[in-house]
């Protein structure tokens, strides 16, 4: 694309994040709260430069001589490149708006900027892959999406009814990390094994899940995701379920924030994150747990926190373990720090990543715990990998794992 | 320059000015209205999506949700809750320059109204003088129009010198100084200084006698101006800071009409920097002092409600 049909679209943003752009004071808090900064000391990273750098494009692309009267030029080549890396840079954390003095919902407003970046063609070449695999294959692994209950394959029992039965009352949405990445199919396992023990009528959709759309919408390539939402609620509502339950805090949110505006409809049933539905089952005595004789602390997912604000769900199941010694990392709840994850910035930056993972393994393992329990497959997994790496003695595990070893006692 | 032709000149500007900027800001909103608006098609007409905009707000305004809106935009818009429990000492500096410009611009925007609006609605100046509470603005020397005056205006200079000092000589790792906000920080900085010296320039411009000598009298004030309803009301001394530079400055006895000369010049670098100013803000860092509040108090309002909902 020419310098030329480089303008800013102002369509890929909303009123509110026109103004939120001028609302930005400049005062610096968000430098100091952001994880990714912090890792890689790169100026186009944080927050208040991305804001700085979006106003001075649309600025020049709109406001016309009076832009040049005020200094504000057009962005070179040099500008746009340094400004597409520093926004695919951010692991969409939001760790930012939790210290905002204006409050800026600085998250969806990465994202609109990213939309920008695509519609100029300036993202990380790996998006095209991505896009490619989600839009053909349905999931973001590439693999066949029948295979969606590989995980299955070497459970010693399986339950019954888990390949879309016809009117279960739950549908459980693997997610495509659950489904398809081994390293986390604990989760997807203990889960359905919790579900059967505690009396529950649930089934998956199999093959018919598509990936939720979450991985191309952060990425700004959020056109594509109406297909997905149109062919996932539609397969829902094929089973007939009253709920549907994730493990993923992403696919949760997808589910319950996005989909209904994607669509413009309700969706008829309700969404829940497993530790909600968990927390229920365990205040209702429909889950026994026996306990889990070790020390833990929890990672909050930030889309799950920052995000949906469930921050409380997950502490209840822990404190409802017994034998369990739980303690708090310094930065939790709406501090708590990224895992590096999010965002999609592992597929532009892994290294960056990695680095901000170090930083908060290092500090669940200051807590003295064991294992550090999170909500989320995408956190255990960089987690994981961040303990392995930088060989500290501590487990990364989901908190729906660490539920399913406490009920065996 | 007269008082009078200084006054009406002031004025005359000032309304123009004021004009600008109000179309400054319908430029930017034109502007703003081709980005989104949730529930419109992205490709909506700007009249349509302003006409949805604006629906939008009259459904908050006239509803329950007014309160919530109203009490968000002075605790987080104004009151900075946030940055409250971030930094105590940020936010102590940030509440004194934006809390003191605003006192500023609302006691001068008062004053405005008392002193040339009413008699243009012919209203005396001794009645305008008398109205209970407002009638001590018709004159700046009544005691707490002084003091007032005086303290805004140092918490103003103050907070300037804090502003200079954490981002040019502490160098705060968390600032990010672009040549913009240079100039911004200057504009401010100039504003609050001659703000400052017109004042003591002005002592000293009324209350010289012939014979050099700073010897503050309200006789020596002409009853249009200092109408005898505010005699008992006068104090300048009130306006402890400015009062007492008047007093140093007066030591020099130049000969007369010298202060009254640099009065004009000082009074105009005043109205030229605020003028500048005023015309360059939605250009600048400084617009957030506009949409900020805003924005907060939407957002609170907003999220809040979110909250809610979440379990």
């Amino acid at each position: 694309m020419s310098d030329r049909a480089r303008k800013v679209n102002l369509a890929n943003f909303t009123l509110r994040q026109m103004m939120e752009l001028e609302a930005c004071t400049r005062c610096g808090e968000c430098i100091a709260a952001c994880p990714t900064f912090a890792e890689a000391q790169d100026e186009e990273i944080h927050p208040l430069q991305k804001i700085a750098r979006t106003k001075s494009f649309w600025k020049a692309d709109h406001l016309g001589l009076l832009a040049r009267l005020f200094g504000i030029r057009k962005a070179t080549e040099q500008d746009l490149v340094a400004f597409s890396q520093g926004v695919y840079q951010c692991t969409l954390c939001a760790r930012c708006h939790e210290v905002c003095p204006v409050q800026i919902d600085t998250r969806p407003l990465w994202i609109s900027m990213r939309e920008q970046l695509v519609e100029w063609g300036l993202y990380p070449e790996f998006f095209d892959t991505l896009r490619e695999r989600v839009t053909s294959q349905h999931n973001i692994s590439g693999d066949a999406n029948d295979n969606r209950l590989v995980w299955t394959q070497n459970m010693e029992r399986v339950p019954e009814g888990l390949d879309r039965k016809k009117g279960a009352e739950t549908v459980y949405f693997m997610g495509c990390v659950g489904a398809m990445y081994p390293r986390v199919y604990g989760v997807p396992q203990s889960f359905v094994q919790i579900m059967e023990r505690a009396g529950q009528d649930l089934t998956t959709m199999g093959g018919d899940e598509w990936c939720c759309g979450f991985p191309l919408q952060i990425a700004g390539m959020g056109q594509h995701a109406h297909a997905l939402a149109r062919h996932n609620v539609e397969a829902v509502r094929a089973l007939g379920a009253r709920r549907l339950v994730t493990t993923c805090p992403s696919c949760y949110h997808t589910w319950a924030h996005e989909m209904p505006g994607i669509l413009g409809e309700t969706l008829g049933f309700e969404v829940l994150h497993a530790t909600e539905l968990l927390a229920d089952l365990i205040d209702e005595g429909k889950i026994e747990l026996h306990g889990f004789p070790q020390a833990v602390t929890y990672h909050d997912p930030c889309d799950l926190g920052r995000t949906r604000g469930i921050y409380d769900a997950p502490r209840r199941i822990i404190h409802a373990i017994p034998g369990i010694q739980f303690t708090e990392m310094a930065d939790n709840r709406e501090m708590s720090l990224c895992c590096g994850g999010g965002g999609d910035a592992e597929m532009a930056d892994p290294g960056l990543t990695a680095a901000v993972g170090k930083r908060r393994i290092e500090q669940a393992q200051q807590t003295g715990a064991q294992v550090v329990i999170s909500a989320c497959q995408q956190c255990d997994r960089t987690l994981a990998e961040a303990a392995r790496k930088n060989r500290l003695r501590i487990r990364a595990l989901d908190i729906v794992q660490v539920v399913w070893q406490a009920m065996q006692g | 320059m007269e008082h009078d032709q200084r006054l009406a000149v002031f004025w005359a500007v000032h309304l123009a000015l004021l004009g600008l900027f109000g179309l400054e800001l319908l430029f930017f909103l034109s502007v703003w209205l081709k980005a989104r608006v949730p529930g419109l098609p992205a490709d909506a007409s700007r009249w349509r999506k302003l006409g949805a905009t604006l629906k939008f707000a009259l459904g908050i305004v006239v509803s329950q949700r007014l309160w919530p809106l109203l009490r968000a935009l002075i605790v987080d818009g104004m009151v900075h809750r946030r940055l409250y429990r971030t930094d105590r000492r940020r936010w102590a500096v940030h509440i004194a320059v934006f809390g003191s410009w605003l006192a500023l611009g609302i006691l001068s925007t008062v004053t405005g109204v008392v002193v040339e609006i009413l008699p243009l609605l012919g209203m005396s100046p001794e009645a305008a003088a008398a109205i209970p509470l407002f009638g001590h603005l018709f004159h700046a020397d009544t005691w707490w129009v002084a003091l007032l005056n005086d303290l805004l205006g140092l918490v103003v200079i103050a907070g300037m010198l804090l502003i200079i000092y954490r981002r040019y000589i502490q160098k705060d790792p968390q600032l990010r100084t672009l040549p913009a906000d240079n100039l911004v920080i200057g504009l401010l900085t100039l504003i609050a200084l001659s703000g400052f010296f017109a004042e003591s320039f002005r002592l000293l411009a009324d209350y010289t006698t012939a014979a050099g000598v700073f010897a503050p009298d309200p006789a020596m004030i002409s009853p249009e101006r200092l109408p005898p309803v505010l005699h008992n009301a006068w104090g300048p001394q009130w306006g402890f800071a400015g009062y007492l530079l008047a007093w140093l400055l007066g030591a020099l006895r130049p000969s007369p009409g010298v202060w009254q000369a640099i009065y004009n010049v000082v009074f105009w670098l005043h109205f030229f920097t605020v003028t500048v100013l005023l015309f360059y803000l939605p250009f600048s860092r400084f617009f957030h002092a506009i949409v900020s509040p805003v924005i907060v108090a939407y957002n609170t309002l907003r999220l809040g409600q979110a909250e809610g909902r979440k379990p």
